[in-house]
């Protein structure tokens, strides 16, 4: 991580971010533990990862973020204000510089709305621009993001996904905003699309000086853009740390798995290649094991791994916090920031 | 990119089409849309839907049939005029036999009389005028209170929908009949209680219908990214929801105009409609009833408008339905 990025002021902060959902019905009231007790940092200019299989909450964490849910409890803190519990009006101003970018180019445009329309929402919702003056700056965006502006009238149906995924990145451009969170952007395009919007996402924080939170579930798309990445299993972050430190030596069980099933074309190499193979469901999220969640299926589970621990002299996290029970032993050395 | 006229997009070129297109694909090509092709036209799902209407023959048929019944309606005027019978008048001494029996087509009516010696042709038309007003007003009303209060409890949900779905399941239970047969005793039949009255009752169909659109519309990720560029509820409602929802919308109402014609008529026929002399094609019916025997064309000739009128509004209802919401199941009518 370059120096300038380490000392970059904060971002995003957040603190023992928890989200539950209660499930009604039945005979017990029970609860879906998506995110429990996250807390990270995002500082100026960086890109953080945040990679995980499908179900492990990173999209719900985005949302939380983004306050598109209510948090169940714990702190978000933007830009140095405190927006966890304000309210829809209070949020409105915060969000011209809080975008995100979704996952599905198919169902994230309205079909009924004009693209002109879509992408100049934001600036008729905060009153930025009119008329003639809108028209503009959103021909102008669309040029930014690679689409011809004379389709500034055609309809999503008339657009590739590649080109639906730009649409909404310059939705998500529109108010300069200072932090995307970019919900798996590129999961749902071919390959060599994929590789299009990942340059154009990092051409895009060079030019508009953006941050970037940005989820997937490939760790290869991952270490293309990160400076930083977090891996998230079942609701805890089990590990986080530099990119490159990440994916040369993962101390997490959990990365090292992850990493290992990444596949490598070169048959060679691959079938030399030592695979973690995990054995055994992930557990419910409903009743998650206790300590760190994955113990119940890691190569390397230690008794003590049941237990959540306490430790207040870890850098990223505050004296007297719950430390996230899955960072892995021991505790000597830094894993954030 | 290449549109088919259905709108299905085509995102994998064969070969043998434009490599320009198969390269800009792979990002080679500055501006991967200049291959986009100038020639296309933006047609947005409304053209795209008419399109799809106007190459449907039954509808365009139907459609013409519905444009002269409002035709007729407008011009009933102009028709008593060119015969020079006002549709009240009772004509007993040319209008009805000796008997006092109602006249057969003849070259002074067209189409007969009634047993009060009234143009029948002169009040067939002002019938239509009736029977148009009546159904297209209440649909009007029907439609807006049944979309707002169905966007609204599918969109909040929580406390809001429950207590305006249980308010639609009230009004869906009620006796319809029967409270139209109380009012109309306390009030007297009356044109605005009939519409009023219909329209109370026929909302909660609409709204059942908009609320599980919405509800589904609710939950799609455009609105959530509606919601995360900070808009308002009532924002979101208005561009996101109800364009979506519209289709179903229109063809609801279509379905709805030629259901309220036969409501109407079925109430005038009971006596609680439009009151007399006011000629509505369920009171004509009603009245023939007991002239059938010697007078077939005073039943006849309403009952061939009414029906004549409710199939071309159904089938062009339906012709707007294939054309609005190709995939859509039946809608349930009553």
């Amino acid at each position: 991580m370059t120096a300038d990025l380490q000392s970059a002021p904060v971002l995003l902060e957040a603190r023992n971010v928890v989200k539950e959902f209660p499930i009604r019905g039945g005979s017990r009231e029970q609860r879906v533990q998506a995110v429990t007790d996250v807390s990270f940092e995002i500082r100026r200019g960086e890109t953080v990862g945040l990679v995980g299989e499908t179900g492990c909450g990173k999209s719900t964490l985005a949302r939380c973020v983004t306050r598109l849910h209510e948090l169940t409890s714990g702190t978000i803190i933007f830009d140095g204000q405190d927006i966890s519990t304000l309210g829809r009006g209070r949020l409105r101003p915060v969000r011209r510089d809080l975008q995100m970018i979704f996952q599905d180019p198919y169902s994230s445009l309205n079909p009924r709305r004009t693209v002109g329309s879509i992408i100049g929402e934001p600036f008729a919702i905060h009153r930025v621009a009119d008329g003639r003056e809108r028209k503009r700056r959103v021909q102008e965006l669309m040029e930014v993001v690679g689409l011809n502006p004379e389709h500034y009238n055609r309809f999503p149906a008339a657009f590739s996904g590649g080109q639906r995924q730009r649409i909404g990145v310059a939705r998500a451009l529109a108010l300069r905003p200072k932090l995307i969170v970019c919900d798996e952007p590129v999961s749902a395009l071919d390959v060599s699309i994929q590789a299009q919007i990942i340059n154009l996402l990092k051409d895009l924080q060079n030019d508009f000086d953006l941050t970037y939170l940005f989820i997937a579930h490939n760790m290869a798309v991952v270490e293309q853009v990160s400076h930083r990445v977090m891996v998230m299993y079942l609701g805890q972050i089990a590990e986080m740390a530099p990119r490159d430190q990440l994916y040369a030596r993962p101390r997490h069980p959990y990365t090292a798995a992850l990493l290992s099933a990444v596949p490598i074309p070169d048959p060679d190499v691959s079938d030399r290649r030592h695979q973690i193979v995990l054995t055994g469901d992930i557990p419910s999220p409903v009743a998650p094991p206790p300590g760190c969640r994955f113990h119940t299926r890691c190569p390397r589970a230690e008794p003590r791994c049941r237990t959540p621990r306490r430790c207040s002299r870890c850098s990223g996290t505050r004296p007297g916090t719950v430390r996230p029970a899955m960072s892995p032993w021991p505790t000597g050395s830094s894993s954030g920031s | 990119m290449t549109t088919t006229p259905g709108g299905a997009e085509l995102p994998h070129q064969s070969a043998s089409t434009s490599a320009a297109a198969g390269v800009a694909e792979l990002g080679l090509l500055v501006g991967p849309e200049a291959t986009a092709g100038a020639g296309v036209s933006a047609r947005s799902p409304w053209r795209l839907s008419v399109e799809r209407l106007r190459h449907d023959r039954t509808a365009m048929i139907t459609g013409g049939i519905i444009v002269l019944i409002v035709a007729l309606a407008v011009g009933a005027p102009l028709v008593s005029m060119l015969v020079g019978h006002p549709p009240d008048t009772q004509y007993r001494d040319i209008g009805l036999t000796p008997d006092g029996l109602p006249k057969p087509p003849n070259g002074t009516f067209w189409l007969g009389t009634d047993d009060l010696g009234r143009d029948l042709m002169v009040r067939i038309a002002y019938g239509a005028r009736i029977s148009l007003m009546v159904s297209v007003v209440s649909t009007a009303a029907t439609v807006l209170l049944g979309t707002l209060v169905g966007i609204a409890a599918g969109y909040y949900g929580g406390v809001v929908d429950t207590i305006l779905s249980w308010l639609i399941d009230l009004v869906l239970s009620f006796p319809f009949l029967l409270l139209v047969i109380a009012l109309v005793s306390i009030t007297g039949p009356s044109l605005t209680l009939l519409v009023g009255v219909i329209a109370l009752f026929s909302w909660s169909w609409v709204a059942r219908v908009v609320r599980g659109q919405t509800l589904s519309l609710r939950r799609r990720e455009f609105v959530e990214a509606a919601l995360s560029i900070g808009a308002s509820d009532l924002r979101i409602m208005a561009l996101d929801i109800l364009p979506n929802v519209l289709a179903p919308i229109i063809v609801y109402t279509s379905l709805l105009i030629p259901s309220f014609v036969v409501l109407e008529s079925t109430l005038s026929f009971l006596g609680l409609g439009v009151p007399p002399p006011t000629p509505t094609w369920g009171g004509m019916l009603s009245d023939s009833v007991a002239y059938y025997r010697q007078a077939w064309w005073y039943v006849v000739f309403p009952g061939v408008a009414l029906l004549t009128t409710t199939l071309a509004f159904n089938l062009f209802g339906d012709s707007i339905r294939d054309a609005f919401d190709p995939g859509a199941d039946r809608i349930r009518r009553r």
